[in-house]
Parts: structure tokens; C-alpha cells; sequence
């Protein structure tokens, strides 16, 4: 049986040699912060990482099915991995991992484990969202370089994730990108974390525009986004969490360091803003750390599904600052009571419309 | 009679214009057999195959730069068939094909649109 890639921007053969180890990636996703760390120091566990793309790649365009090609890539590689573990002088730890590597890979399949994550945090984000959540439908397409022109030596996570706007009304794409060449442990432990950022950050978005330069959408909704990954996480998978969990704070340092770009500010502007209001929110009305953050990330997710320009919601980020201008803090306190929708919230801040805010202040 | 060109400006991406023009014209010499994945993508978006034999693809650098990444790139098709038909092979037949084989960031985001004769 020929190959047949399930997603369109995929090659056949591209496609199964991204499920051959992506489906290993999963198999040993209870060692895979480990996998990671030993790869990083190179040795001998990145000799064996690198036979297991070649197998990969050798199986990819082999006339057999899904499943059986991924059995066969196993095969292969554990005869790999038996070799090296035949090695004489190799260190106690590495020892230890690809012996358990061994055993954990025998569980190997051919379900598609992109689409497996992906239906799990659709079906958490649905229930967040409720009624404004739109359906969304997973991509994989490649892409040729780094999605951030680094080394995968020194930034692993070679994926990203976007969603195409703007979506139909009840329906929405989002695709992962990755970088075929380099895909590997630390890239697949980063997928939970950036499917739940266009999950709750723009699948439901209701807004006039994308902007990757947004404050909003890509700066304090991301941060919310982490909140959700941090609670969602175990429930999706509780054997890849550690691993996902990780490696979402990796990457979150690897694009936080990013400030030279419009895109990089705008995430630290948002994050900035994110910790601003869970602190006032702390202070004001007296909530404890966690159940602030929780009130930060539901206001986020309710901002984000007033249909408003985006520079509206923009305009409220630049406004969260230490103090917080009056009127703002009049409506969130208003808000946080139940006695407004989030709605009021940027009525409350957009000059044309104060007057009609529940404080019922016109500053 | 000439065959009007449309062409379509674009930032450049990953891929040069001698790759992208390259699968572009394996594309179309695709579309001359009646059972190829393109003929039926073409006639899913509503396009008859038969009535693009004579399209042309033609793909090439906005202009020269000392930095690559700053230039446009290209993209100019005809068909007989007319303009509408034109937006729909680069739009439902040549760039899936193209993205498939060289990335999804072959190119980078369209700019405004050109026509020449």
C-alpha cells in the first residue's frame, strides 16, 4: 500500500516519515524530558535519534500501511539501540534511558498522534468556550528552515502553529509547521503548548483582523493560554505532561528572549499586562494567587469573544499599568462582581462609548 | 490574440523562483492527464482540465537585491479560459501543489496584485 498523507501540505513520504517519529516520540513520551537532555549533551543518545530519522526516512516511502511502517521503523531501530547498548564505555545514565527506550517504543503505533493531541485540546478548549468555540480542523504542512532561522541545536522546537484568518463563522484551521529535517523530541513535547495557544488564543477569536504584533491576542492571551496548559495538560495526557509541561517553559523562555521583533514585544507587553491585572486582582479584591490567575484568563477569554476591533482590546492592555486608570478600575471591579459582561470593560475605555458603562462614569 | 497574464506579487519565502516556476510547469504538464491528482484538484474547483492545455506559468524575481529577503517574487499565469480561471488554477491547483512539495512558507504574503498585457 503507497503512503497517503492525511494532510494535504504534507508529501506522502513526508508524511510518514514524521509519523514514524512522531509516533516513537509518543510511545516514550514518559522518558521524553530525558530523551531531550541527552540529545542536547549529543553521545550516544543523539547518534541513536539521528539512526532513528534515517529509519525513518529509509521506511517513509515503503509500500506498506500506516501501521506496519511504523512497526518497522521500530524493528530497525531497536536493533540500533541493542547495538549501542553493546557499546563498552557508555555513560551509566544513557545506559539506563535507551534500555528503557527499548521497552517503551515496543508500544509503537501508527495512530496519527498529532491529530491525538489536537482532538484533546479541541475538546477542553470547546468546553471553555462554549457557544462562541468555533469547530477547528488540524493541518500539518512543512516548511523548509527553522520557523525562527535558529539552529536546532540551540532551539529544538522546530514547529509553530498559526491559524489562517479569518475563519469561516462556525469553523476554524489550525496548521502546524514543522521543520521535517529536525523534528525531534523536544519539538514534540512543545505540540500541546502551541495547539492550546491557537485554540484558546485565536480559534474563537471574534475581532476585525489578525496581528502577530498584537498585545492582545498574542501577548496576554498567550499568557492565559499557559494557564490552560498548565490545568489541561495532565487531563490530556497524564504520561506526556511532564515532558509537555517542560517544555512549554522552554520554549516560553526561548520566544520570551525574542524582543527585537514587533512579534516579541508585543508577547512581553501582553505577559507583562497578564501579571499586572492578577496582581490587582490579588490586591483589590482579595484573591489568592492562583484564583487571581484563573480570573485573569477567564477575563481574557471573555474579551475575547466581543466581537470588537482588536485595537480596542489592544487599547486595553496598553492600559494596564500600575495604577490602573479609574474608570478601568471601576469596571473591573464591576466585572469580577458579576454585575458586568467583559463587553463593558472596553466600552468603559473606548472614549465613543463611556457613557454607556456600567460605572456610568464619563471621565 | 494575446492571453492576458495574471500576475500575483508576493514576499519572498523559502523557495527561489526557479523552484516555485519549476513545480508550477510539473503542475500544469500534470493537468494534461486526465487521471492525475492535479486534473481532478483542478476539476473539483470547478475547472476543466481539457481547457487548460495552454496555460502558462511564468515565475520570477520582482528584482535583484543585495539582500534576497527583501525582493518580491513574481508569479504570472494565463489561460485562455480568463482571468477567473487563472485565480482558481494558482489559487486551488498550483499553490497547494507548491506548498505540499516546498513548504508552506514558500512564499511570503501576497502583496498587492498586477496585470500586464
Amino acid at each position: 500500500m503507497q503512503a497517503v498523507s492525511p494532510y494535504p501540505g504534507l508529501e506522502a513520504w513526508m508524511w510518514r516519515s514524521l509519523l514514524a517519529r512522531a509516533a516513537v516520540f509518543y510511545a516514550t513520551r514518559t522518558r521524553l524530558s530525558q530523551f531531550c537532555d541527552h540529545v542536547g549533551n549529543g553521545g550516544a543518545v543523539e547518534f541513536v535519534l539521528r539512526d532513528l530519522e534515517l529509519r525513518a526516512r529509509e521506511w517513509a516511502t515503503q509500500d506498506v500501511d500506516d501501521e506496519t511502517a511504523v512497526i518497522r521503523v521500530v524493528e530497525a531501530w531497536d536493533v540500533r539501540l541493542n547495538e549501542t547498548l553493546g557499546l563498552e564505555h557508555l555513560d551509566a545514565t544513557a545506559r539506563k534511558l535507551l534500555e528503557e527506550l527499548r521497552v517503551l517504543v515496543r508500544c509503537a503505533h501508527g495512530h496519527d498522534p498529532f491529530h491525538r493531541i489536537f482532538a484533546g485540546i479541541t475538546t477542553l478548549a470547546s468546553a471553555l468556550y462554549g457557544d462562541a468555540w468555533r469547530t477547528a480542523t488540524l493541518g500539518v504542512a512543512h516548511i523548509r528552515r527553522h520557523p525562527r532561522g535558529d539552529s536546532a541545536r540551540t532551539d529544538p522546537y522546530v514547529v509553530t502553529a498559526m491559524t489562517p484568518w479569518p475563519p469561516s463563522v462556525a469553523e476554524a484551521v489550525v496548521e502546524l509547521h514543522i521543520h521535517h529535517d529536525d523534528f525531534g523530541p523536544a519539538a514534540f513535547a512543545a505540540l500541546p503548548i502551541l495547539l492550546t495557544h491557537e485554540c484558546v488564543c485565536h480559534v474563537p477569536a471574534r475581532q476585525d483582523r489578525a496581528s502577530n504584533e498584537s498585545t492582545f491576542a498574542e501577548g496576554l492571551l498567550d499568557w492565559v493560554a499557559y494557564v490552560f496548559h498548565e490545568q489541561w495538560v495532565g487531563k490530556l495526557d497524564d504520561e506526556l505532561a511532564p515532558a509537555a509541561r517542560r517544555h512549554a517553559e522552554a520554549l516560553r523562555s526561548v520566544l520570551g528572549r525574542r524582543t527585537d521583533s514587533a512579534e516579541g514585544r508585543a508577547r512581553q507587553v501582553g505577559h507583562i499586562a497578564a501579571e499586572v491585572l492578577r496582581g490587582w486582582f490579588e490586591t483589590h479584591c482579595g484573591h489568592g494567587p492562583d484564583e487571581s490567575k484563573l480570573a485573569v484568563s477567564q477575563l481574557g477569554v471573555q474579551l475575547n469573544t466581543v466581537d470588537r476591533p482588536l485595537a480596542d482590546k489592544d487599547h486595553f492592555v496598553s492600559l494596564i499599568g500600575q495604577p490602573l486608570p479609574p474608570e478601568l478600575e471601576v469596571v473591573l471591579h464591576a466585572w469580577e462582581a458579576g454585575r458586568a459582561p467583559a463587553s463593558a470593560i472596553l466600552d468603559a475605555i473606548d472614549p465613543d462609548r463611556r457613557v454607556r458603562a456600567p460605572s456610568g462614569r464619563t471621565a | 490574440m494575446s492571453v492576458e497574464m495574471a500576475v500575483r506579487r508576493f514576499e519572498r519565502g523559502d523557495a527561489t523562483a526557479t523552484e516555485i516556476g519549476d513545480v508550477a510547469r510539473e503542475v500544469l504538464l500534470e493537468l494534461r492527464e486526465p487521471d492525475s491528482e492535479a486534473s481532478a484538484a483542478a476539476r473539483a474547483a470547478g475547472l476543466d482540465p481539457a481547457g487548460l492545455v495552454d496555460a502558462r506559468a511564468e515565475v520570477t524575481d520582482g528584482e535583484h537585491g543585495a539582500e534576497p529577503i527583501l525582493t518580491t517574487i513574481l508569479v504570472g499565469i494565463a489561460v485562455s479560459a480568463g482571468s477567473k480561471a487563472a485565480e482558481s488554477l494558482w489559487k486551488d491547483v498550483l499553490w497547494p501543489r507548491i506548498r505540499r512539495r516546498l513548504g508552506a512558507r514558500a512564499l511570503g504574503t501576497e502583496k498587492p496584485a498586477e496585470r500586464k498585457g
